[in-house]
């Protein structure tokens, strides 16, 4: 009787050190998991359709911008390419590039690259591209080039330690007009207002008259700016621990510090859903950031997960259906993430 | 059917020992005494160790900074972007810097110009990107070579006299080594004017334009050695008051006794309590509840926070408590120079013998990161190195007085030196509960005074 009693015991106990055993090594295998999290293969990576590698996965890419019709253009090491078939196909120019805009409108795509070395390239549509004339200091990059869509405006700026300033051109870059000496790191077209122009740079300066002349806004805020697609009053000026609330002409209404770890490296507002931002952080001293995403224009954040944790991001764009986002990384390639799994 | 529901009830009660008694042995700690494995001990350990490493190998491509010629800072190249301290460069150059702390953004002013800065923050010290520096300054060239950066700006040229030509020696505030680069030149004897100003806790700067140095935006004699101006005692000492304060060049260093870096005392029912950090208003709440339980502590002290709240320090002081050094500024030590190393030391140590009546015995360097170089130039100041057995966890803002509370008494063991900070709620919170808990268990606590008595040799790691 014991004996049989004995045998049931310490079967019960095997079964329950087997389990316990399965349960230790799962968590294990978990753990491991978590812990390589970034030499994880793309295949896991991809499996649960959250993530996708597109292209080399030790590309650096220093920016992306994506068409109306979806199409993804990015800079990879100096050379501009277009994402076709998750591959990257080089579309010129010969030159290393340091910046490059897509221009859209009724006569369709026109590309702008500035040079690491000042020169300006243009291709229309399917033409070759033409070196155009370049306004900026020789020998120095050009730091951002954008766009008046509406009235086929092209603007370029540059900030170098020899000074910048800003030009525009309303034909393609054949002739350019000096706005102002004040040198540009960034600058922002108004979505809705187009005569509205911010500089960012040592400060934050605003034209409304499309250049003419310049104010500075009053903040010391000067990472970037967010303009709210629907409210044109309502401006966004970001700092590289926060974000100040703040009407068109820079008067704050609040700040909002991110309070997550490191500085940001690129923020971006989705255009479909306006209320929903990402936000890319890096700490240089211990070589570990995140990718956050708020769902409420940036009064709370959440981190995506661990995937990118060890990766600096270096650009981002949300796509033209607003579901995806793009991420540009310093070496560890092309990513889009799928936003309809995480929301 | 009987059967299985006796087997289970033997199931369970062998389930419920097992776990009653790990819960006791987890929260007492004392089953099996001193020599039960800490497992908590040792992770502490490794991560003190892990940062460390981390730090060095972060810390690895380092550049000295000089600017036309004058050695001013050292920057690091992390994630293949070279980033230099923005502050001394900035100064050097004569732009005066504001740091606005609201939105952690550092304004730089010159004339007309203004400009604000993002920076990457290390430990206090605000670092940018040097090319970001190079447009934001207009530096007209800059050298990256070897582990050097040599930035130009303008034509001015140094006499620069080199080191070992010179004879060098070593120089003491109070028997504490300031530097073991003091120099004889044409029959004078020189310090480098930076180590002896921020020795005192003054400001020191460059004008590297024009090749001066400044203490206090007073301008100090200076010759130039190796990039570092150098002045004699007598220059520097028209513009800082020493008072009775024993200053001496001296060819030999009395050999110290070499120190153990203390994380544990010896296994005695004692247990150190040790708070870090500023000296503030809320200090008064925590010498309240250690008063109200009759246990002393030791006080690691960010040196610049001291002559703002003196009069708490000399209370701190006549409530038996110790006060320790806790550097002047709070950076990481991987990132100073010796000479800086023993600045942050030397002022901190000269700012508690001023309003706390005595000298601090030991040193905890911030966040844990040091190394043998950083213990030995504590030692050239008389200072043992101490770090901790029991990280309490109260500097995470996500653990509230119960997580304090269950780490300390769960894994307090004889000697525990237990790390806490000075002005946080929850710690304060948490310590009524610790204490009672560790004194029914039999526990003193002690200074680390005390527990060093109590320990003929350190606990070496």
């Amino acid at each position: 009787m014991i004996k049989r009693e004995m045998k049931w015991l310490i079967m019960f106990t095997l079964i329950i050190i087997t389990l316990t055993q399965i349960s230790c090594s799962n968590s294990t295998s978990g753990q491991s998991k978590d812990v390589e999290g970034n030499n994880a293969t793309t295949k896991d990576l991809e499996e649960d359709g959250k993530w996708q590698l597109l292209g080399p996965d030790s590309a650096k890419i220093s920016q992306i911008q994506v068409s109306a019709d979806g199409t993804v253009y990015l800079l990879s090491q100096g050379k501009l390419c277009l994402l076709q078939n998750d591959e990257f196909l080089d579309i010129g120019p010969q030159d290393e590039v340091a910046i490059f805009y897509v221009m859209e409108n009724d006569q369709g795509k026109t590309l702008f690259a500035g040079g690491i070395g000042g020169a300006i390239f243009v291709k229309k549509a399917d033409g070759p591209w033409e070196k155009a004339v370049s306004p900026v200091i020789k020998g120095q990059p050009v730091s951002t080039i954008a766009g008046d869509t509406s009235r086929g405006i092209v603007y370029v700026g540059q900030s170098s330690k020899n000074g910048g300033g800003l030009w525009s051109s309303q034909d393609e870059g054949k002739s350019w007009d000096k706005l102002t000496n004040i040198s540009v790191r960034g600058l922002v077209v108004h979505p809705q207002d187009r005569d509205l122009l911010y500089i960012i740079d040592k400060a934050v300066y605003l034209s409304e008259d499309r250049g003419k002349h310049w104010e500075q806004i009053d903040t010391p805020a000067n990472y970037g700016l967010l303009i709210h697609p629907l409210e044109n009053q309502i401006i966004y000026i970001a700092y590289s621990k926060g974000v100040v609330l703040a009407d068109k002409y820079g008067l704050v209404k609040n700040n909002d510090s991110f309070d997550l770890n490191g500085v940001m490296t690129c923020l971006e507002m989705n255009f479909i859903r306006y209320g929903e931002w990402a936000v890319a952080m890096w700490d240089y001293p211990s070589g570990s950031g995140g990718l956050y995403f708020s769902f409420d224009k940036g009064s709370s954040w959440t981190k995506t997960d661990e995937t990118l944790d060890k990766v600096r991001i270096q650009d981002m764009r949300f796509d033209n259906k607003g579901d995806k986002l793009y991420i540009g990384t310093a070496g560890q390639g092309l990513w889009v993430l799928n936003l309809r799994k995480i929301r | 059917m009987k059967k299985a529901a006796a087997m289970l009830i033997i199931i369970i009660i062998i389930l419920s020992g097992y776990w009653g008694f790990k819960t006791f042995y987890r929260e007492t700690g004392e089953i099996l005494g001193s020599s039960r494995f800490n497992w908590y001990e040792s992770q502490n350990y490794e991560e003190i160790d892990g940062a460390n490493k981390f730090a060095r190998q972060r810390l690895d491509k380092k550049y000295h900074v000089f600017v036309n010629g004058i050695f001013v800072d050292i920057g690091y190249e992390w994630d293949g972007i070279i980033h230099v301290p923005i502050r001394t460069i900035s100064s050097s150059l004569n732009w005066q810097v504001n740091w606005i702390p609201e939105i952690g953004v550092i304004q730089l002013v010159k004339g007309q110009e203004e400009s604000f800065v993002d920076i990457v923050n290390f430990f206090g010290k605000a670092y940018v990107d040097l090319q970001r520096l190079e447009n934001l300054l207009r530096i007209d060239k800059v050298i990256v070579h070897g582990g050097n950066i040599e930035i130009s700006y303008g034509t001015k040229g140094l006499e620069v006299l080199n080191i070992y030509g010179l004879k060098k020696t070593n120089f003491f505030i109070n028997g504490m080594k300031m530097t073991d680069k003091a120099v004889v030149y044409g029959n004078k004897q020189y310090v480098p004017a930076q180590a002896f100003a921020q020795s005192y806790a003054r400001r020191f700067r460059y004008d590297a334009v024009l090749g001066l140095a400044y203490i206090d935006d007073i301008r100090v004699e200076s010759i130039f050695v190796d990039g570092q101006a150098y002045s004699t005692i007598e220059e520097v000492c028209q513009i800082i008051d020493t008072g009775d304060d024993l200053l001496e060049f001296k060819n030999s260093t009395d050999l110290q006794e070499p120190r153990v870096v203390l994380y544990k005392g010896p296994p005695r029912r004692v247990i150190a309590l040790t708070f870090d950090d500023y000296l503030g208003d809320k200090v008064y709440k925590l010498l309240d509840v250690l008063e109200k339980h009759e246990v002393r502590g030791t006080f690691f002290l960010i040196g610049n926070s001291i002559e703002g709240y003196s009069q708490v320090l000399k209370d701190l002081i006549a409530r038996g408590h110790e006060a320790a050094n806790h550097t002047w500024d709070h950076f990481n030590c991987h990132t100073l120079t010796d000479d800086e190393i023993r600045a942050q030391l030397i002022a901190t140590q000269l700012m508690i013998k001023k309003h706390g009546q005595g000298e601090s015995r030991f040193f905890r360097p911030p966040g844990g990161y040091y190394d043998a170089r950083i213990t030995s130039i504590a030692e050239d100041i008389g200072l043992t190195t101490v770090l901790w057995s029991l990280n309490s966890t109260d500097a995470d803002p996500n653990n509230g007085p119960k997580d304090i509370r269950r780490t300390v008494t769960r894994w307090a063991q004889q000697g525990s030196i237990v790390v806490m900070h000075t002005n946080r709620e929850n710690t304060i919170e948490s310590l009524p509960e610790i204490i009672v808990s560790l004194k029914e268990r039999g526990y003193t606590f002690v200074t680390l005074s005390e527990l060093q008595k109590l320990q003929e040799k350190g606990v070496v790691k």
